[in-house]
């Protein structure tokens, strides 16, 4: 075909060409072999040109059934290839043994020979020639219902598409592998050994069902025509429709998942089941099972950036009328919100939520079987002895305000108490509902770390000896260990020296007494708190995780070297390595909100200049 | 001497009939190491019989490899999972440069049987292995006198406290039955006045310590020698018992040589050496592994392959990367897992590695370490994934077979592999890790 032929809808989408990538990619050959559109000869069919006014909401989902499980459209793939291919790292991931083997290996040898091939025949390199072929979108669809998967490249150079279409096409029959090519819908189409293809002016349509892939050209025909009542498609969907206007904005990458069907193939599958048995699951990820279990579908975007990344997952839910048992997640009809983060320098991470341990613990009866039940009832006896007799769920957790943060920095060990292996301190952050409570909670503390003893005695491991120290308002009670010359040889339990502070109503359980008195000073800076956005934000800093990792090197070396059978210089080049990804990044956030109809989790990276 | 016995212990010299070939250095690295690949077996061959056997002893490159391992060993012993120490220990045995005395440190660690899951305590496990290594290939004595006051031994044998008014008789029993004499060579008297020599040992705080206190000043009489003798004097007694020499030197020609080890007239040649030299380990088993009888076509292909052999020979003779903590585990489920032996005796070994179960998970676990997701060195499976490009599948076989498998291959077995290599498609790599997984499933394979 012409460019002429192909009209104005590729004069329109054509960019710029960009420049010549200096290497291969195995992503972009598998897009570009998956461009194995037939002929290099033009379809005469003219009424393909798009017109603006008359587009669909949306070009891609409008070839997929209404039934489609899983959309996934790509805008500008060719780009986001190009971007990997410059980034500096490049070559030091290219550079590692694993890698390094798979690219000096004979597959990747002759990937590049037929590439090298393709490249000839096209008359350019594959990477501006990728970019061109798909920068109008690439779109999946997968339906599980006829087990049926489809593949729609919208071109934006349609001379190319010929060519490059024929230039593959001729290395298949080259192979020896013969098809024939018939005429559809004014385009072409050939049945190849496990796949149908077709090619209809500037699209490219590919997938492992016949039937599948004539009713996408049915439906692109007819939507280009504009003439009749469209087909039921993906698009027409009440679901979609609603998923695809709250997308928000341009992105790299759109999915849409039909949930109700994920859930009907999936039967059993525990993320779709509504609860957990697990306590801990249920209090960290309840309110996100709960709408699991009922929402039809989800939706996802991805935009990549030279600095950023950022990923949206949207699912429906109407928090208002959550159940009373999920309260402890939601709070009051959704409005539960974290508290806002506390500001100290050198976090590695900080997690901020809206959780009510009490009303978690008292909704147990409704929120788990029988068997686990009576486990946590069996421990409500126990933790109810250790905090003085008191009802644990009621007089203990419901003596804490609904929300808490937890924080992890790097620590500072005391002279000849270093261990061979550190991890960062952390320290759990409440509000008591009565100042007064915190008599309750240091006895227990005191209690709880005599049985530590006890227990360490056992082992013959080092005591830990208990002070209470009051400054400024700050009440701070904790474990120093008892240096012993017999023990003292780096022992992983000095990495925690239990410390319980209190400062006004907040209470601050650590492990690491420094690190509890940091904490309980930042405190007092805060004031009446602001309710934040969020039902959840994680956010995580680069630096101080890199350093922490660096501190703990050899470990990680250790590590590696156990799991992948590796010597001390080739596991030394991997950490290195992480080391190096972590230098190029910032920080990242995981918010996670819940709105009045749905509830989103949205993550974004922020990377250093790469320069 | 029966005379048989003296030739089968006569040096073995390579001659044109029985030269120094691929093949026979194969089998020397199987028994006395885990397997090397074909770069190494030839680099054995062009240096000679003599100076191969010579290196297997020198240990060259022990102390910087020692130094490699130390930061992890530190790792280790700070987060106390014994787990982590067995995979670190195959670890060990995968890269060492010095494999004879890793594999004779396999051997003691299944003589001196302890286990970590009873022990607990990694540092005390570790102290342990180190202590075998450094004595594996030297004087037994000193391994003895150390295994008698070794944290983890005596954890294991509940012999922590033993106080000279209730003397414990564990450590007494398999000081006797298990680690020097064998059944039959003492009496239970003799298990009850050793008892009484080691009282006042015991662990304090994680260490050794002597509490005098506690122990039996009065005269024991045992083994025909009688005196105030303590722990040491009870040791050296148990080692000068003519028993000793020819229960050591059968449990190391059953280790090195055959499952089915002669009658103790045929072993006389390496006890007489053992008590020649003072029990010298180094001096005992270079007569073995010099003798003609390791050569004979009874000992080649004359033992079972131990599930640790077969995961750690083939690991090293690809020169493969793998996850230890997969081969930990797969390890543990064919009942081979160093640091956790089955019981106080040890693996016994031999045709009890093998059953219906077993022979599954044995095609398995090759199957885990070809895999072509693993790292391999370069070279190793790719570059015989290149020579199986080239040659028919009966010569590339043979050429895989000649130093992986001891013994020839039956016709039966020949014919399936062929069969195998040609369904086996065109990628090269799957191609040889498929025909690996056959070569693995043969009888023949199973033999050491």
């Amino acid at each position: 075909m012409s460019a002429a032929t192909s009209g104005n809808t590729q004069s329109a989408n054509r960019r710029d060409t960009p420049r010549a990538a200096s290497g291969h990619g195995a992503v972009a050959l598998l897009l570009l072999l998956t461009l194995t559109s037939p002929f290099g000869q033009p379809s005469t069919v003219n009424a393909w040109q798009t017109d603006p006014a008359r587009a669909p909401v949306n070009e891609g989902a409008v070839l997929f059934p209404a039934s489609t499980t899983l959309y996934v459209q790509l805008n500008e793939p060719g780009k986001l290839v190009q971007r990997m291919l410059d980034h500096p790292l490049r070559n030091r991931i290219e550079g590692l043994d694993p890698v390094r083997q798979r690219l000096e290996g004979p597959e990747f040898t002759q990937f590049k020979l037929g590439l090298g091939l393709l490249e000839t025949r096209m008359g350019e390199s594959w990477l501006p020639a990728l970019q061109r072929l798909t920068e109008s979108g690439v779109y999946i669809g997968l339906d599980a219902a006829s087990q049926s998967a489809g593949l729609a490249i919208h071109s934006g150079d349609e001379a190319l598409l010929g060519k490059t279409a024929g230039a593959i096409l001729g290395f298949i029959k080259q192979n020896g592998d013969d098809f024939e090519v018939v005429d559809y819908k004014g385009g072409k189409l050939a049945e190849l050994d496990e796949v149908t293809i077709a090619r209809l002016d500037e699209w490219f349509l590919l997938s492992n069902q016949r039937d599948f892939l004539t009713s996408m050209a049915d439906r692109l025909v007819q939507s280009r025509s504009g003439r009749g009542q469209p087909d039921p498609s993906l698009a027409t969907t009440a679901e979609f429709q609603d998923a695809w206007s709250h997308r928000g904005g341009d992105s790299d990458a759109w999915t849409f998942a039909n949930l109700a069907t994920i859930r009907d193939v999936g039967q059993g599958n525990p993320l779709f089941a509504g609860s957990t048995d697990e306590p801990l699951v249920e209090l960290l990820f309840g309110g996100i099972l709960e709408a699991l279990g009922g929402a039809d579908f989800a939706s996802a975007r991805i935009s990549v950036a030279d600095r950023q990344i950022v990923a949206r997952v949207r699912l429906p839910y109407d928090s208002t009328r959550s159940p009373r048992k999920r309260e402890f997640f939601f709070g009051t009809r959704g409005e539960g919100r974290a508290p806002q983060p506390i500001e100290i320098d050198g976090l590695l991470a900080q997690a901020v939520t809206y959780r009510d341990l009490g009303n978690w613990w008292l909704s147990k009866e409704d929120l788990f079987p029988e068997n686990v039940i009576a486990d946590l009832a069996q421990g409500d006896s126990q933790l109810s002895t250790l905090f003085g007799g008191v009802d644990f769920g009621e007089e203990v957790l419901g003596a804490l305000q609904p929300g808490m943060r937890l924080l992890v920095k790097e620590q500072t060990y005391p002279e000849g108490l270093k261990p061979d292996v550190t991890i960062p301190a952390f320290a759990l952050v409440t509000r008591l509902q009565n100042p007064r409570d915190a008599r309750r909670f240091r006895i227990s503390f005191q209690s709880l770390v005599g049985l530590l003893n006890i227990d360490q005695s056992g082992m013959e491991r080092p005591q830990i000896e208990i002070m209470t120290t009051k400054e400024d308002g700050i009440q701070i009670t904790g474990g120093e260990y008892l240096p012993d010359d017999n023990l003292s040889e780096g022992l992983f339990i000095y990495n925690f020296s239990p410390a319980l502070s209190f400062q006004d109503d907040y209470m601050i359980v650590s492990s690491s007494m420094d690190f509890a008195r940091e904490i309980a000073e930042a405190t007092r800076e805060l004031g009446p708190p602001p309710a934040s956005e969020s039902n959840t934000r994680i956010t995580l800093n680069a630096a101080p995780i890199r350093e922490a990792l660096a501190e703990n090197r050899q470990t990680l070396i250790a590590s590696t070297m156990v799991g992948q059978g590796l010597s001390p210089d080739e596991a030394g080049a991997r950490i290195d390595l992480i080391l190096d990804l972590l230098n190029h990044a910032r920080d990242a956030t995981l918010d996670y909100r819940v709105e009045p109809e749905a509830m989103s989790l949205d993550l974004e990276l922020r990377l250093n200049d790469p320069r | 001497m029966n005379p048989d016995s003296a030739a089968a212990w006569s040096a073995w010299k390579p001659s044109d009939s029985e030269p120094w070939n691929r093949q026979r250095a194969a089998h020397l690295m199987r028994r006395a190491g885990f397997g090397s690949g074909p770069d190494a077996l030839d680099a054995m061959v062009r240096q000679g019989f003599d100076a191969s056997i010579d290196r297997l002893f020198a240990c060259d490159g022990r102390a910087a490899f020692d130094q490699e391992m130390q930061p992890m060993e530190r790792v280790l012993t700070s987060t106390q999972d014994p787990q982590a120490l067995a995979a670190w220990w195959l670890l060990r045995m995968s890269r060492t440069p010095c494999p004879f005395l890793e594999k004779m440190t396999l051997f003691w660690h299944g003589h001196f049987a302890t286990g970590a899951e009873k022990v607990g305590n990694a540092r005390a496990m570790l102290a342990q292995n180190r202590l075998l290594r450094d004595h594996a290939l030297g004087k037994l004595e000193p391994m003895v006198q150390g295994i008698s006051r070794d944290v983890a031994m005596l954890i294991y044998l509940d012999s922590t406290d033993n106080r000279k008014t209730r003397p414990n008789e564990n450590y007494a029993r398999e000081l006797m039955e298990l680690f020097c004499l064998g059944p039959g060579n003492y009496r239970e008297t003799d298990i009850k006045e050793i008892a009484r020599c080691f009282t006042g040992w015991e662990v304090r705080r994680g260490t050794f310590r002597f509490n005098p206190h506690q122990h039996d000043e009065g005269t024991k009489s045992f083994l025909g020698q009688s005196g105030n003798h303590g722990g040491e004097e009870a040791v050296r007694i148990v080692l000068d018992q003519p028993a000793a020499a020819e229960f050591i030197a059968g449990k190391l020609i059953n280790y090195l040589v055959v499952d089915d080890v002669p009658d103790r007239e045929f072993c006389q040649p390496v006890a007489e050496s053992l008590r020649k030299t003072g029990f010298d380990l180094a001096t005992a088993t270079r007569l073995i592994l010099t003798s003609r009888f390791f050569w004979s076509a009874a000992a080649i292909g004359g033992k079972i392959r131990s599930p640790v052999e077969l995961a750690i020979g083939l690991v090293r003779a690809l020169d493969v990367s793998v996850n230890m903590n997969r081969l930990r585990n797969q390890l543990a489920g064919l009942g081979h897992l160093p640091m956790f032996p089955p019981n106080v005796k040890g693996w016994e070994g031999g045709r009890r590695w093998i059953n219906a179960s077993t022979y599954i998970g044995r095609v398995n676990l090759v199957r885990s370490i070809v895999d072509t997701d693993n790292t391999f060195a370069a070279g190793s499976l790719g570059r015989a994934a290149r020579t199986s490009a080239r040659q028919d599948p009966d010569q590339w076989i043979r050429g895989l077979t000649d130093w992986l498998v001891p013994i020839p291959l039956t016709e039966t077995s020949r014919q399936r592999l062929a069969e195998t290599a040609r369904q086996a498609g065109a990628d090269p790599d799957r191609r040889v890790a498929r025909v690996l997984c056959a070569i693995a499933a043969t009888p023949e394979f199973q033999l050491n």
